[in-house]
């Protein structure tokens, strides 16, 4: 057999975009906790998912006013 | 686009729902076919009648707020059945009424959990829309706010 005909030994079987979707969809490493920010308004982490199946990460600033932690 | 303070029209609205309900760390997706949104408010308010002045007044309280989205049927689209899913099993869902895209800096919106509390289709056969109704919910994990996007 020529080395153009030798098959590979090991095959790695192609990633559809559905599959990453679906991976991106369960994972959870992007979550936080909500947290209260140096200006004192309470900050929560959110994602959004687009039309086309992909994720976006963002955080949100909460309430018209600021929040203080507790005890201030 | 943020709200200018100018006059806006409404076709910027961006309506989004959380299946699982979890506004604190939610996954939104865009609510699809949106015709129209209507936000409602009203306030309850204690009423005071002193005797020495001539006119009730009243105390704002608690506020009741509800959303009318008209939407155009779509049976068989994944989120318009989770939507219709949502009502008929009376879960809990995240929404999101903001003034733009909802991972843009700068947007604007309110965000509870709430649920599904009405289901108005428009025809069996000729129409092509439903407008749905949202309130939030009691007992909330996470209380409904107004939020700003700071990316």
């Amino acid at each position: 057999m020529s080395e153009e005909t030798k098959q590979p030994t090991t095959s790695k079987t192609p990633v559809t975009v559905k599959e990453l979707i679906a991976k991106e969809k369960a994972d959870q490493s992007w979550k936080r906790e909500p947290w209260v920010g140096e200006d004192g308004y309470e900050y929560r982490r959110q994602r959004v998912q687009n039309e086309d199946g992909t994720f976006q990460v963002f955080d949100v600033r909460v309430g018209i006013a600021p929040r203080f932690k507790q005890g201030q | 686009m943020a709200l200018s303070g100018a006059g806006e029209v409404g076709f910027i609205e961006e309506i989004y729902y959380d299946a699982d309900g979890d506004i604190a760390s939610p996954t939104w997706v865009l609510i699809p076919g949106v015709q129209d949104v209507q936000e409602s408010a009203t306030k309850n308010v204690a009423e005071i009648a002193e005797r020495n002045v001539p006119e009730i007044g009243v105390v704002p309280t608690h506020t009741s707020r509800e959303f009318t989205i008209t939407i155009t049927k779509k049976n068989g689209n994944t989120n318009y059945d989770a939507l219709k899913a949502a009502f008929e099993d009376n879960t809990r869902i995240g929404i999101a009424a903001m003034t733009g895209p909802v991972a843009t800096a700068g947007e604007k919106g309110f965000q509870a959990e709430a649920f599904i509390v009405g289901w108005d289709n428009d025809g069996a056969h000729e129409g092509n829309s439903v407008s749905i109704t949202i309130r939030p919910a009691a007992n909330a994990t996470t209380a409904a706010d107004f939020v700003t996007i700071s990316v």
